[in-house]
């Protein structure tokens, strides 16, 4: 199940780079969809075992946290907790787009699936 | 997981996220939509600002039209890892970290054309497979290159400079969303300006960097007397590539690190990152001691003499996790000034009595003529005071720093210090040069905040 989830996870990084490299004339840019806000935000910390850090697609590193609430993760990202940045490193992003990342990361894990919505 | 595999996972990692990078941002799309009113924060968390606009273009045009089009104040934010009030504004961020990646590489001269905001880890790993290396690092590798250069940010080497000083050409947006691309022979004003210009001249897209091939490195961390290590600082700084002591107040213990190219092809990069936390604990077991203190880190460190080894690629050696947020002040005071000036910070603490025991790391830094830069035309030895985040730094701080200021210590542009923009002229022979840039392509002050105004603007009229 562990493998499963990471070889997806990885997977989904993959088709970022392929979507990524077409051109795109639209007059708005897309914004950044929760497969690249991982890549650039998430990855360099929860994707390679720093130690106490929880794992992005290993659902047990995320059930064993003391907190099963997405809503608690949400608010950590947000304002920064251990050596996490404020934001999760992502400067930029929306309440939206942290939630989307948050919810690739703890998949098929025991964490309650996020509400849809909130502001930004 | 161990360290090894964790490192090649994250050099795949990030490759993976620089390949997805390029094509977006050859795609000429214009800023994103507004995504405010979340408040930001350093990663130290004591700067937060609520920007009406938190922006990251994906190409430079939207830079362009975020700052032609755009209106009220702008500030560039790369990993938020500075420990001062550079960043805050409540006008609009601009973040280049959808802007990653290597756009190319002449092989014959070693240089690599970058976007400026790269992270530090994602450019070790793509220079990396590209057969090349940064020629210095910071010990921490999250922030973004821009946002590095803009602090003349640094690593340690008598013969090795700031990273600005690796710069061999750029690209900037200015304020009125001009291009401007310089280098040494083109709007070379400019150049040694934006070299290190604390984000006050616009933003910067694109770099040119000096590399170097790359290296295996085995770093060698070895416990000795503070007395004998700064005894014996010029002379271990003269005999290696790479040197720095890190000073462990009320112990009179030091750990001194050493850096060199090495044939080994093994990988080994463990470390405690918590050995800091430790520190602390200690300090607090032994009931703020210092006697006994000492004795405790050097038995816990295994005694004088014990070493540690890490080794592998270079740009993974010279990384070092760090678990727990601190504050930091870093002054650079003439190199040969070094170990007399911190030899009366360690008893400027020991006669308070301070409580103090997070390391203090001392660096060196070759001279360069970068016109902001710390070590614009003298060799520098940076001496940087740091202070858990959840303790007060206010005594430290503030016993140490009029000590630094004695040496004529000039502060890290990305660092806590007090200096004001009277003061700092003082310091920079170039001040006057600086400002006149600034004052061409920023006549209206959009790229300030606070911080700025107190720091830079104050000497212009002075």
């Amino acid at each position: 199940m562990v493998g499963v989830t990471r070889t997806l996870l990885l997977a989904s990084l993959l088709a970022v780079a392929t979507a990524c490299a077409v051109w795109r004339p639209s007059s708005a840019p897309a914004p950044a969809a929760p497969e690249e806000v991982f890549a650039l935000a998430c990855a360099h910390c929860h994707a390679t075992g720093v130690p106490g850090v929880p794992r992005a697609g290993v659902p047990q590193d995320w059930n064993a946290r003391d907190t099963r609430d997405f809503e608690v993760l949400l608010a950590r990202t947000i304002s920064g907790y251990g050596n996490m940045p404020p934001l999760g490193s992502c400067s930029w992003c929306s309440e939206s787009q942290l939630r989307g990342a948050i919810a690739l990361m703890v998949a098929g894990s025991e964490i309650d699936a996020p509400r849809r919505g909130g502001g930004r | 997981m161990d360290r090894t595999r964790r490192a090649l996972l994250r050099d795949g990692l990030a490759a993976m996220a620089l390949a997805a990078l390029p094509g977006c941002a050859s795609s000429r799309r214009a800023p994103a939509a507004p995504a405010a009113r979340l408040t930001w924060r350093n990663w130290a968390g004591d700067y937060p600002c609520r920007p009406v606009a938190r922006l990251a273009p994906v190409d430079e045009d939207g830079v362009r039209a975020i700052l032609r089009d755009g209106r009220g104040p702008v500030r560039p934010v790369g990993a938020g890892h500075s420990f001062s009030a550079i960043v805050p504004t409540e006008g609009t961020l601009i973040s280049l970290d959808r802007m990653q990646g290597v756009l190319s590489v002449d092989a014959a001269t070693r240089t690599a054309e970058v976007h400026a905001g790269t992270r530090l880890h994602a450019l070790g790993a793509a220079l990396f497979e590209r057969d090349q290396m940064l020629q210095v690092q910071p010990d921490i590798d999250d922030q973004a290159l821009a946002g590095a250069l803009a602090t003349s940010t640094h690593g340690t080497g008598p013969r090795f400079g700031s990273m600005s000083s690796y710069v061999e050409g750029l690209t900037l947006v200015t304020p009125s969303g001009d291009v401007v691309s310089c280098d040494a022979e083109r709007d070379r004003d400019v150049f040694q300006s934006a070299r290190c210009a604390v984000g006050a001249l616009g933003v910067l897209t694109r770099v040119r960097l000096a590399n170097t091939r790359p290296e295996r490195l085995e770093e060698r961390t070895t416990v000795t007397a503070t007395d004998v290590a700064l005894g014996d600082l010029e002379r271990l700084r003269d005999a290696h590539q790479h040197m720095e002591i890190r000073v462990l107040p009320r112990s009179g213990v030091t750990r001194g690190v050493t850096t060199a190219p090495t044939p080994s092809d093994a990988i080994a990069l463990e470390e405690d990152p918590t050995s800091v936390e430790q520190l602390r604990a200690a300090w607090a077991a032994v009931g703020g001691r210092a006697d006994v203190y000492g004795q405790v880190v050097l038995e816990a460190l295994g005694g004088l003499g014990a070493s540690a080894v890490r080794r592998g690629p270079g740009h993974l050696v010279r990384a070092h996790a760090r678990l727990s947020r601190f504050r930091e002040m870093e002054y650079t005071v003439p190199a040969e000034r070094g170990p007399e000036c911190v030899r009366e910070i360690l008893d400027a603490i020991e006669a308070a009595d301070l409580p103090f025991v997070y390391p203090i790391e001392v660096r060196y830094v070759k001279a360069d003529d970068v016109w902001l830069s710390m070590f614009e035309g003298r060799d520098g030895c940076t001496i940087s005071i740091h202070q858990y985040a959840d303790e007060d730094e206010g005594p430290p701080f503030e016993r140490i720093e009029p000590i630094l200021r004695r040496y004529e210590g000039r502060p890290h542009w990305g660092k806590r210090h007090t200096l004001t923009a009277p003061e700092l002229r003082a310091l920079y022979p170039r001040w006057d040069d600086f400002q006149a840039v600034r004052a061409r392509l920023d006549p209206e002050g959009r790229m300030l905040n606070p911080w700025l105004r107190r720091t830079l603007v104050d000497a212009a009229d002075a």
